[in-house]
Formats: structure tokens, C-alpha cells, sequence
């Protein structure tokens, strides 16, 4: 995009002595929870501020789960300004949409995000703000320039800027003093971005800026807000598998003190071979949570579960060997021939590995509040998508505008993908609407893994061959798996000249983004397939992918928002990963170190894990190193949180987390039957790294988990010969050391 | 009818003995900074101290804290006077999401009473409340960091 274009989204005024970049907010009320919007036109949604007092605030468009957004977003603003950071205060901005012009992401919406991006999800956020951030941020500083230079009467080719002040010989004018002149100041020359090599805050170590209000517990999230009259609902859903409510009765259940209202909630949508998005149920509104709760045990319901009953996890790896056996693939990437080059094979390799669905577990379980009144709407959600929350919240309020909707996106706990859906919030918004109060809607822990949105449970089945020279000819990768998703251009499918990748896929539990989406089992089965390949060949694993990564030096990568791979990046990487855990050092008897690689969203991504395997089969962590080149890093400090995060994630994925299904209901919906990981299994030695170079910026929420998981498994493999195929982890290694 | 305090001051409750302390906290004193996460003291979210240690307050019945002393995350320190354990957490930037670090916290406030200098091991043997964005390494060094505070080391 042009510079010009991007910078058109400002618009620049004051307000009591302050300087106010600030972006259109067309068609939707304003946010009023925000002390920052106070003196604002309500037209105008804040983006930069400076006040005459000199202290600074700086907006950010995109919703914050955990990532770091909410200060890596306002570093890159803070760069191009150049002002102190530490001094700078952050807030949320609200959001700002637009009608569509056609071309919104999601084909039924009627607006948009507008200019400015406020989704979280794909580790999208850094990379489609940057330039734009920049560009507010250096156009601010000209503004503040300009007005310097009529106050010194020098051009702006003489004078400097340094954290916050205007320099001009041995003297120097404060932001703060310059902002109130600087608002009806006009340009008359281009804002000069800094040359990346003088940037001072971007690529620094930042601590989160909202840490102060979180320990001290005053950090709101939608859980959190209580509006005057608010009710609150518990919603008994349908737990079968697309089954719904055959019929109820409150009698019991309205005697409950506090309880009073209890209506149904129908399936969003009705047509029950569609896919769910809300699910069919009985909501019981209360004074508060716990007479809500009673209230919904008291319920007496007859389910439907005709659709579904017959199906339990053994029953979906049966369907898996039929569908397999029909042959009936989609071929998603095929070049050469991968039959006649594996049919020709100096050695050969055809193994198959399984994955459960996983659940998000997302810390805050759902929750939303919204009160549907006369002539508006006032909501409080949990969205990673702006835009989707909007447009979803108007399909189920008939008569309302978007104009109408005053909707504020609070800080989560957690998204994970999880957030992405709004059913809690059209919950809410039709709980609102049958009972005239403000109605917050809260999920128990049951109900969050119960009614997820799951990770795909898949079956991956991998063929290789070997030429005589111990390099990969052949290979075939066939995804069976219960959501069409394929990860199409996974490391090795351009490395192989022969190569065939299909997918075959049936629909039964809802399905939805769970971090690194695809890639997250993609990574499993190829970097444990690749590892499997290297000792077959005889060859060292890391040696054995470093050779392949060297074929070239840019490899087509058509997806994710990228042209190209670079092979030599994912070198770095995976040596910088491999000296600091010592690849290649002989390692005490029962230890084994495994590495894997992958490429998520355009960061590349290496981890070494070294593990102890007891005679017994208990397994220890003893030490990982993780490497992400995300380009151009924003907060090294959050960024290294989400290279720990998402790695430990990756391991506590795979060594417990399983959804068990009977009788088409999943069974292990708390955390007492759901295994996560807790600090004991965290490994003492642990090292999270990021590159230091010039490319573009990608994003950090995502790119550890997929090599962590294959890094594993191998170094369980390097130390005691157990080739793990089926996640979870589990007790396998205990049952295969006793026999 | 129940008696107790909430961070030093008084309370009644007149209502459903049954109902777990932290709807009480939540819904009726509006102390939002003690979270509800799984209901059934397996993940820490909702951790508040009785007399001084720990608890889960999801499982606690009201009717439990007749007399007891409750303290939650607003009455151990706020902004201008941070209890060593929050400042650490500030210090080591330990929070993503942020949501389960209130929990955290209190169960390390209490924690640090009965192990004032504590290893690797004490911390993986006792601390068991959930962190869904993995913080765990921070948390490991937070909690020997806020060690450090309370004994006046650092």
C-alpha cells in the first residue's frame, strides 16, 4: 500500500492543549469505559494523544488474549514518535468498522474492519500493523516538528527529536509544550520513517504494560463486568454431539431462590446439518451465578441424541480406516512422480501416526454481557475479531443497526483460536433481549470443553524413499482427519522432487482454530517422519534436514501470506537451536535429544528438547532450546514469552491432552479428567531465542508449538528407541518399558 | 447467618450456605480479582487466603468461613504499595493473559510463609495452580526472585 493511502486513516485535532491523531469510526457508538475518550469527538476514536502535561497515550486496535500485543503495538508507534516508552500509557481502542465494500473476509458481513486491523489470530497482528504504525507514529513526530520549527524559527532540517523533546542547538522544547500548536499545524513535507538501524524501542525488552493492574487484580475481563440490574444466565446445552432439546421442565427449577427466568436457546443455526455455532439449550437467569447454577441442576431435560450416540474415539479410528481404505483423497500438492520414484526406492519407510482432538481450555471460560435496550445496544465481549463480533451480534438481534451497538472488546484470558467464535455473546444478546435486563452469560469449565471448538483429530500417513545416497526421492503425505485442513506446504513437500499430499476428512465434534491451526499435527507427523527418514538413512537428523534446507535458496510457499521460504533461515535457526543445547555431545545413559523445525505463519521456527527416559519409562525434561526467526522482532522480551508459552504448550499437548467421547458426548470436560500441564513438568533448563535480523516482521503467538511437539518425541526416540506414533504421550513408554 | 472479614473489614451473609465463597467475593462484594476457572479447585484461579493460607475459594461453602479472616489479591497490595510477591511479577514480566496471575499469586504469598528459601523442587511439589498461557518459567523465577524480596536480599 502506499504510504499516502496508509496515512489517510488519521485525522488530526485538539482537545484542551493536546494533540489528537485519531481514525474515523464510522457507524459505531462510541466506547464510554475508557477515561482516555473523555474529551473526544464522538466521531473520532483515539489513536495517538499528547498532552500539554506531556504525558502520551497510545491506542491499539487489536483485542489482546496474552500475545503482548497491547505493548508490542504502541513500541512501533513510540519508535517512529520518539518518546520515552516507559512514560508512555497504552489503552484500547474501540472498534472501528465500515460498511463493506464486498471485500471483507467473511462473505456474509455486512462491514469490515476498518483500515486499521483489529483481529488476533494467525499471528497476524505485528505483521499487518507495522507499516501503518509506523507511518502514525512518524507523522505525529512531523506535526511536532513543524510546530518546533515555527517556535525556534529554523527549518525543520535543523532541529532533532530525542524521547519526547524537540532539539534545536542547546535547546529544546518539550512534545508536551508543542502538542496544542502541532494540532493545527499543516505539513508541508513527507514524515521520514527512521532507518530501522536507529530504532530504539522496537527490538528493545519491554516489559507488558498492563502487569501493574493484573497483580494488583484490577484488570477487568468480560467475566468481570457487572452492569446495574444485571442478570445472570447458565444455559443448559444439548452435550450430544449436534443433538438438541427434545423437552424440558422448569417446574423444580424456577422454585429455586433467585432464579427468574428460564427460556430456551435455539440452535444457531437450526438446520442440524449445518454446522453448529450456538447449541441448542435451556438458559436459567438469575440474581447471580450460583442460583443460576442450582437453577440449571434442577432442570429436568429429554435430549435428542440420535444423530451421534453410536460414537466414541474407537469408533472415529474405524471411520478413519475405512475412509482410508476407500482411496477417495483430495490431492492437494503434487510435483514429479511420487509412485514410480517410490516404487524405484533404494530403502523405503511407510508409517502412520494419530492424534486426539484437543480442547482449547482457554483460561476464562466464555462469558459475555449484554443488555439489549430500546434504541441500543451495549455489549462486553471476548473476541479475537472485531468484525466478527459485530456482524455476528446483529444476524441475532432483528431491528438493530450497527450503529446501534456499543460494543467493548475486553482484555482475555486466553484465545488461543477459542475466541474467534461468539456464542457467548449471541447467548447473552438473546437472553438480554427476552428478559429486557442486562444479562451476563458464564460458562462453568464443563461447558467450555464440553461445547468447545476442537482441534481436528487426525491420522497422518507418511511414505518415504530413499536414494542409495540416503536423500529423500519420494514422498507422500495423506491427511485423514475430521476437518478439511491440509498444512499443503509443510517442510519437505518442495524439498522432495517427487512428492503427492492429499487429504481426506469427515465432520463430528465442531471444529475450530486451536493455536498454530493444522500446523500444530502437520508439524507432529512430518518432523517425526523426517526424523524417522534420517535414521533410516543413517544420517544425523539435524545434518539430514540442514542438507535439505540447502537445496535452496527460496522455495514457493504460496499461503500464510508469503511468497517464498528461505532455506537458509531455517538453517540459522536450527544451528543456533542446536549449539546452545550441545547437539552432538555425548549424553548420560537414558538420555536422548531430538530437534525439529517448522515454518508457521511465516516464522521459522527450531527446537532441541533433551529428555531422560527411566527404566521405568518416566520421562523428564531436562532441557529445550527454542529458536524463532520472526523477521524483525518488536519486544524481545514478549517474544521470548511466547516462544516459552507456546513450547510448553506444545508439551503439555502432547503428553496428556486427549478428548475422550462415549456415546457421542465427550466425557472429560474438567480439568480433574483432562490432563494440563503444570510448573512440575516444566523442564529447569530452558532457552527461548529469537533472531536478530532485517526481514519483514511476522508474528511470535504461534511458531514454537509445531517443532516443540516433533522435538519430543524424537529426543524420546534418540534416548530409549521408542518411536512415539499416537499422541498423547501418556503412559506409553511405562507400558513399553515393562514388556 | 454467617460472620466473617474480607480484607479487614466485616461481612454478613444471609443467603445460600452452600454457594462457594468465590461467588460471594465475585457477585455479592464485587472483588473481581479472584477468578473463576474450572469450579472445582484443580486449576488455582479463584486461590484466596483463610487466616493466612491458601485456599481454592470455588469449592469453599460459605458456611466454612464463619469467623475466618479471608484475604484476596486487593487486600495484599495495591499499585503504591506492591506486596514482594506482585512487584517480582512485575519484575520478571511474568504475565500473558494475566487472568490465572491473581491465583498465583495468593498461592504464592502463602507458599513463601512455609518456604522461605525455597528450591526448584519445593516450588514443582507444591504450586500446582494452572497457567494457561505456560508462564511456568517466569513463575519459577518469580517465585525465587519474591523469596529474595521478603528475606531483604535484593
Amino acid at each position: 500500500m502506499e504510504r499516502m493511502n496508509r496515512r489517510r486513516f488519521l485525522e488530526i485535532s485538539a482537545a484542551a492543549g493536546a494533540l489528537i491523531l485519531s481514525t474515523p469510526n464510522l457507524g459505531i457508538a462510541q466506547d464510554n469505559t475508557n477515561d482516555s475518550f473523555a474529551n473526544l469527538d464522538t466521531n473520532l476514536g483515539l489513536f495517538l494523544k499528547i498532552n500539554s502535561d506531556e504525558s502520551i497515550v497510545i491506542g491499539y486496535s487489536v483485542p489482546e488474549m496474552g500475545s503482548g500485543i497491547s505493548t508490542a503495538l504502541p513500541m512501533i508507534v513510540a519508535e517512529e514518535l520518539d518518546v520515552d516508552f516507559e512514560k508512555i500509557k497504552v489503552d484500547k481502542l474501540p472498534p472501528l468498522l465500515q460498511k463493506s465494500d464486498g471485500r471483507t473476509p467473511y462473505k456474509d458481513a455486512e462491514y469490515k474492519q476498518y483500515s486499521i486491523f483489529q483481529e488476533t489470530g494467525g499471528s497476524n497482528a505485528i505483521r499487518l500493523c507495522y507499516d501503518m504504525l509506523r507511518d502514525a507514529g512518524a507523522e505525529a513526530r512531523a506535526l511536532i516538528l513543524k510546530a518546533a520549527s515555527d517556535e525556534f524559527g529554523v527549518p525543520v532540517s535543523e532541529l532533532s527529536t530525542n524521547r519526547g523533546y524537540v532539539i534545536y542547538d542547546d535547546q529544546r522544547l518539550s512534545y508536551g509544550s508543542l502538542a496544542e500548536k502541532a494540532a493545527s499545524t499543516k505539513l508541508d513535507f513527507e514524515p521520514r520513517l527512521k532507518d530501522p538501524k536507529d530504532f530504539k524501542i522496537i527490538g528493545t525488552e519491554q516489559r507488558q504494560k498492563a502487569t501493574p493492574e493484573i497483580v494488583t487484580g484490577k484488570q477487568l475481563y468480560a467475566m468481570d463486568i457487572y452492569m446495574p440490574g444485571m442478570l445472570t444466565a447458565v444455559i443448559a446445552r444439548c452435550p450430544y454431539i449436534d443433538g438438541i432439546v427434545k423437552s424440558y421442565d422448569d417446574k423444580e427449577a424456577l422454585k429455586v431462590p433467585g432464579v427468574r427466568h428460564i427460556i430456551r436457546i435455539n440452535r444457531i443455526p437450526e438446520d442440524r446439518n449445518a454446522k453448529k455455532y450456538v447449541a441448542d439449550g435451556v438458559a436459567v437467569i438469575a440474581d447471580n451465578f450460583w442460583a443460576a447454577q442450582k437453577g440449571r441442576e434442577a432442570l429436568k431435560i429429554e435430549w435428542d441424541d440420535s444423530k451421534f450416540a453410536h460414537v466414541d474415539n474407537a469408533w472415529i479410528d474405524r471411520k478413519f480406516d475405512e475412509m482410508l481404505a476407500t482411496g477417495k483423497t483430495n490431492i492437494k500438492i503434487e510435483h514429479g512422480d511420487f509412485d514410480k520414484a517410490y516404487e524405484g526406492a533404494d530403502k523405503k519407510l511407510e508409517v502412520t501416526y494419530d492424534q486426539p482432538y484437543w480442547a482449547h481450555i482457554i483460561m476464562e471460560n466464555p462469558c459475555s454481557v449484554v443488555s439489549v435496550e430500546k434504541n441500543k445496544v451495549k455489549a462486553y465481549a471476548m473476541s479475537q475479531v472485531a468484525s466478527k463480533a459485530m456482524n455476528e451480534l446483529v444476524k441475532v438481534l432483528p431491528g438493530y443497526n450497527m450503529e446501534q451497538i456499543d460494543i467493548t472488546l475486553m482484555r482475555m484470558g486466553t484465545g488461543f483460536g477459542r475466541k474467534d467464535k461468539v456464542d457467548s455473546l449471541l447467548e447473552a444478546a438473546l437472553c438480554s433481549k427476552a428478559v429486557g435486563k442486562p444479562v451476563k452469560v458464564i460458562w462453568t469449565r464443563e461447558d467450555d470443553v464440553e461445547q468447545d471448538f476442537f482441534n481436528p483429530k487426525g491420522r497422518h500417513v507418511l511414505r518415504g524413499g530413499l536414494d542409495k545416497q540416503g536423500k529423500i526421492v519420494a514422498a507422500n503425505y495423506i491427511h485423514c482427519t475430521t476437518n478439511n485442513d491440509f498444512a499443503t506446504h509443510a517442510f519437505p513437500a518442495h524439498y522432495i522432487p517427487n512428492y503427492r499430499g492429499e487429504n481426506i476428512y469427515t465432520t463430528i465434534l465442531p471444529i475450530g482454530f486451536w493455536r498454530a491451526p493444522t500446523e500444530n499435527v502437520a508439524g507432529f507427523a512430518l518432523q517425526s517422519f523426517v526424523d524417522e527418514m534420517a535414521h533410516l538413512a543413517g544420517k544425523d537428523p539435524l545434518q539430514f534436514r540442514i542438507d535439505m534446507f540447502n537445496m535452496s535458496e527460496g522455495t514457493p510457499y504460496p499461503e500464510q501470506s508469503m511468497d517464498h521460504m528461505v532455506g537458509k533461515r531455517f538453517i540459522t535457526v536450527l544451528e543456533m537451536a542446536a549449539k546452545k543445547a550441545g547437539w552432538g555431545k555425548k549424553l548420560p545413559k537414558g538420555h536422548g535429544m531430538g530437534v525439529a523445525s517448522f515454518l508457521t505463519f511465516g516464522g521459522y521456527a527450531a527446537t532441541v528438547v533433551e529428555v531422560k527416559v527411566d527404566n521405568d519409562g518416566t520421562l523428564t525434561i531436562i532441557n529445550t532450546v527454542a529458536t524463532v526467526d520472526p523477521g524483525i522482532v518488536i519486544n524481545r522480551l514478549g517474544a521470548r514469552a511466547q516462544i516459552e508459552g507456546g513450547t510448553l504448550d506444545g508439551f503439555s499437548a502432547a503428553l496428556g491432552q486427549e478428548v475422550n467421547i462415549e456415546g457421542g458426548r465427550v466425557i472429560n470436560t474438567n480439568l480433574d479428567s483432562y490432563e494440563m500441564a503444570r510448573i512440575a513438568s516444566t523442564p529447569h533448563n530452558f532457552t527461548a531465542e529469537v533472531t536478530n535480523n532485517a526481514y519483514a516482521p511476522k508474528g511470535m503467538g504461534e511458531m514454537s508449538l509445531p517443532p516443540a511437539i516433533p522435538a519430543l518425541c524424537n529426543a524420546i526416540y534418540d534416548a530409549c528407541g521408542i518411536r512415539i506414533r499416537k499422541l498423547p504421550i501418556a503412559d506409553q513408554l511405562s507400558k513399553a518399558m515393562r514388556v | 447467618m454467617v460472620k466473617f472479614t474480607i480484607n479487614g473489614k466485616s461481612h454478613t451473609f444471609n443467603g445460600d450456605e452452600e454457594m462457594p465463597l468465590l461467588w460471594y467475593l465475585r457477585d455479592e462484594a464485587k472483588l473481581t480479582g479472584t477468578k473463576f476457572g474450572c469450579g472445582i479447585a484443580q486449576c488455582g484461579a479463584c486461590t484466596v487466603h483463610v487466616n493466612g493460607q491458601a485456599q481454592r475459594s470455588c469449592v469453599l461453602p460459605m458456611m466454612a468461613v464463619e469467623g475466618e479472616e479471608i484475604t484476596t489479591i486487593e487486600g495484599i497490595g495495591d499499585e503504591n504499595r506492591l506486596h514482594a510477591v506482585q512487584k517480582a511479577w512485575i519484575d520478571e514480566d511474568v504475565s500473558q493473559c494475566g487472568y490465572c496471575q491473581t491465583g498465583q499469586i495468593m498461592a504464592v504469598v502463602s507458599f513463601l510463609k512455609d518456604y522461605p528459601n525455597p528450591t526448584d523442587q519445593d516450588i514443582d511439589e507444591n504450586h500446582t495452580n494452572l497457567c494457561r498461557c505456560a508462564s511456568y518459567m517466569r513463575i519459577r523465577r518469580a517465585i525465587h526472585r519474591a523469596a529474595r524480596y521478603i528475606r531483604g536480599e535484593m
